[in-house]
């Protein structure tokens, strides 16, 4: 029981990383921003690549992020900006075709094979007899939490958080109030994007995997937890990750025969989407 | 190049037209963009295969009935699309399309992984479909199929769904009743996409969980972008696309995702749309129509201007 | 925090009737709910005889009921003629006729013909009504809505960001749809258009009525001048 509750931690831990980024982006720009996942992969696939030519962890996961922010930015600048007006359906599937392409690219470029994240982190595993928690598990644990307080305090009291905040509220307002909506919104991406890349990283240790297509998974589950949150909030996405991990453990624990885990996470959206469109805390938007 | 490989092509690619017209419907008409298409793909072809194989079923009451399911599957999944924002929708087809798949993969009755084999070609008077008359059997029901999409087309239905597409509270303002319309989108793309998931799975006379994954649906979704969302004739220039793909099959996912993201860049009304554009002004209306309309509005004696 | 309060309106057949008021007040939330848009929390709401509250906008359409929006909602890609085609189908898109009637037939184009002529848009009917200025688009919503066949016509905003001359245009239009036997009902900031065209005129602020009565009796009434000069808003 307690094992269920520790992993449904990880597991949801892995959500936020992405449904924060994939929450920012549609609050600004209404977007889905499905390109996400794979950034998400992009992140956890440069810092295997850098690990394996020999740069420290450290360094590797550093460059990384750094260039995945980059990633973001361009797939802003270079694509979605310049698509913005053209109602809702263009930038959607721009999108998709953005993360077919990534994909794609990822496999002919580094290969279509799983390869282990082979580094050595410097915790400890904690094991009681109750529970198993692996020293990557463990890393992963107190990432997020860092996380989660850095982002409240930039949203919360920072310029920048407030502008982000405004945006994300009323984005034609917001530039009427003499906000730098389009800075804002590169922020977004940089932040978002980083943070996906942390998660894909975080989630390739924990899982000892890395491979080009394990973006769109997780990322589709992130957009349950979006939906969940209530599209646009991020302290929503940040406990609806948490529910749907918990959710998704237990029913597996119990009805795993049914379903693949991954099943259960796409039907709850389906039925989320059709009965409780706004979400738990989220507004609905006509 | 032998017969053969080129009927092979041929059926694909009508199959292809089929899909890429079914899809058209519900996004290029109706404005439902839906992700997930490969599912009613597959549930039409699964459908059929369950009922032949292992219900030892006949091939033209299967087909009767296969695809009956799918268009009421599509019926039931155009449930979501009334209560779900259009964004929205896209991650609740993709959802499905997932679901869909993982049942086959997952529940021994759809045969797991290694899918339904044996399925069986129709036959007539006792005489099973060679391959080269299964190929004209595919043609006969595509011409059907582009038939009576054309003739759809031309009717209250059609304006109907672009009403929809345009502005759902407008279409709404005008008698257009949103839940009813996107319930007709989805039956008619279900049932037509089920029609293709038949004639493919009796083809190949093997269904596997993997033909109908999401990378298929984006394969179909491409061809209705490059198509111009919207336009007939796209549609058929481009199911040849796949096909002549197969050769570059390593590179297949990496040039749809490519001409997607370029065509919403630079022409987002779809490749042959916009040439359309170019080549004869931008008027939403035919040259026919509009002398139709000219003539009857000069009739009244009432035609003032060009 | 309610959109509107205790409203109760009594609109007579063939009249022109006016709902104004500062920003906020509720004037096209009231059009939303008439319309079926939005439910009333509480309340009736009373068109030709029927209640009509709880049932979908497409069939209040079909009963007679049409109406403009306030950021123009034009079908952009569809030529001006398909968008009055389109409002002609109103009866048939519920029925199955929808599978078998072409809206380019004879009879159809011919009735959208005179609606167009009407507005004096032909010159624009083939042209897509995305393209168009906003003063067209604005028309070409009033003849999809005539298209409608209404007894009652919901006009949100009808002339705002318009210039004079086609402020003047839109009161002759309205002036003429009402001699034909079509009641206006219409939501506006322009008090020139307003006076010059309302038979009564009904006020809101905050959601609440404060006022009603003919164009003399506002344009006099203290309240009304308050609840303007109080937003900033100078009629």
């Amino acid at each position: 029981m307690l094992q269920n509750i520790v992993n449904a931690l990880v597991l949801g831990s892995s959500y936020v990383m992405i449904a924060v980024g994939l929450t920012l982006v549609y609050g600004i720009l209404k977007i889905l921003h499905i390109a996400h996942a794979g950034i998400y992969a992009f992140g956890a696939i440069f810092a295997v690549y850098l690990c394996e030519i020999g740069l420290p962890l450290v360094f590797a996961v550093t460059l990384s992020l750094i260039l995945s922010a980059l990633l973001g930015m361009i797939i802003y600048k270079g694509f979605y900006k310049h698509v913005l007006d053209r109602g809702h359906i263009v930038p959607l599937v721009m999108s998709v075709g953005l993360f077919a392409t990534m994909e794609d690219l990822y496999r002919l470029v580094w290969g279509p094979y799983k390869r282990p994240f082979d580094v050595y982190i410097d915790l400890p595993d904690v094991m009681t007899m109750d529970l198993y928690l692996s020293s990557r598990g463990l890393l992963m644990l107190i990432v997020t939490a860092v996380v989660i307080v850095l982002l409240y305090l930039l949203l919360m009291r920072t310029k920048l958080g407030k502008s982000l905040r405004a945006c994300s509220n009323d984005l034609g307002l917001a530039g009427a109030f003499g906000i730098n909506t389009d800075r804002s919104v590169a922020f977004a991406f940089l932040i978002g994007s980083s943070l996906a890349a942390l998660g894909g990283i975080l989630v390739g240790l924990y899982d000892n995997t890395v491979y080009p297509t394990m973006g769109s998974v997780p990322s589709y589950k992130a957009f349950v937890v979006v939906v969940l949150g209530g599209f646009g909030s991020i302290r929503g996405a940040v406990v609806a990750s948490y529910i749907l991990a918990l959710v998704e453990t237990f029913v597996v624990y119990y009805f795993g025969f049914l379903l693949p885990r991954d099943a259960i996470a796409f039907l709850t959206m389906i039925l989320l989407l059709m009965f409780k469109p706004e979400g738990l805390f989220g507004k609905v938007r006509r | 190049m032998s017969l053969d490989y080129f009927l092979t092509v041929s059926v694909f690619s009508m199959i292809n037209m089929i899909l890429a017209l079914s899809l058209n419907i519900l996004i290029g008409y109706a404005g439902q963009v839906s992700l997930g298409h490969a599912a009613f793909f597959g549930i039409g072809a699964y459908a059929s295969a369950i009922l032949t194989v292992k219900l030892g079923m006949g091939y033209w009451p299967a087909l009767l009935l296969s695809v009956f399911i799918s268009g009421l599957i599509g019926l039931l999944l155009g449930l979501p699309a009334l209560r779900v924002r259009e964004d929205f929708l896209v991650l609740a087809t993709i959802g499905v399309n997932f679901v869909v798949v993982s049942v086959f993969n997952y529940v021994k009755f759809f045969g797991g992984p290694y899918g339904i084999l044996g399925l069986p070609r129709p036959s007539l008077f006792g005489h099973a479909f060679t391959t080269r008359e299964y190929a004209l059997y595919v043609f006969l029901w595509t011409l059907v199929v582009v038939f009576l999409v054309r003739y759809l087309s031309n009717t209250y239905l059609k304006l109907g769904f672009d009403a929809l597409r345009e502005d759902e509270d407008a279409a709404e303002s005008v008698g257009v009743s949103s839940p009813r319309y996107k319930m007709y989108a989805f039956a008619i793309a279900g049932l037509l996409a089920g029609l293709a998931g038949n004639l493919w799975a009796h083809y190949m006379t093997v269904v596997f969980p993997d033909n109908f994954s999401f990378p298929v649906s984006i394969g179909i979704l491409t061809m209705v972008v490059i198509g111009g969302v919207g336009t007939l004739i796209g549609a058929i220039i481009v199911t040849i696309l796949p096909e002549v793909l197969r050769f570059a099959r390593d590179y297949r996912m990496l040039i749809y995702g490519l001409i997607i993201v370029f065509t919403m860049f630079f022409m987002p009304k779809g490749i042959v749309g916009s040439i359309k554009g170019l080549i004869f002004g931008d008027t939403p209306l035919g040259k026919k129509r509009v002398e139709k309309v000219r003539r009857i509005a000069g009739a009244q004696g009432r035609i003032t201007g060009r | 925090m309610q959109a509107l309060k205790d409203v109760s309106l009594d609109v007579e057949v063939g009249e022109i009737r006016a709902i104004i008021g500062p920003n906020g007040a509720g004037k096209t939330t009231l059009f939303n709910i008439i319309n079926g848009f939005l439910r009333p929390d509480s309340g009736t709401i009373v068109f030709d005889g029927k209640s009509i509250v709880g049932v979908r906008p497409s069939e209040i359409a079909k009963r007679g009921l049409a109406r403009t929006f306030q950021i123009v909602k034009v079908f952009s890609s569809l030529s001006v003629l398909e968008n009055v085609l389109a409002g002609l189908g109103v009866d048939i898109y519920p029925s199955l006729e929808a599978f078998q009637r072409s809206p380019f037939a004879k009879e159809y184009v011919e009735k959208a013909w005179k609606i167009i002529e009407t507005l004096g848009i032909e010159k624009y009917a083939f042209v897509a009504a995305g393209t168009l200025p906003l003063g067209l688009q604005k028309k070409v919503e009033v003849a999809r809505a005539l298209a409608v066949k209404p007894k009652l016509l919901l006009l949100d905003e009808p002339v705002s960001g318009l210039n004079d001359l086609e402020t003047q245009e839109m009161i002759d239009v309205v002036k003429k749809i009402n001699q034909s036997g079509v009641t206006v009902l219409f939501i506006e900031h322009d008090m020139h258009f307003t006076v010059n065209i309302a038979q009564r005129i009904t006020v809101l602020d905050y959601g609440v009525k404060i006022a009603e009565g003919t164009p003399e009796e506002i344009t006099k009434d203290s309240r009304v001048i308050e609840a303007y000069l109080g937003s900033e808003e100078v009629a």
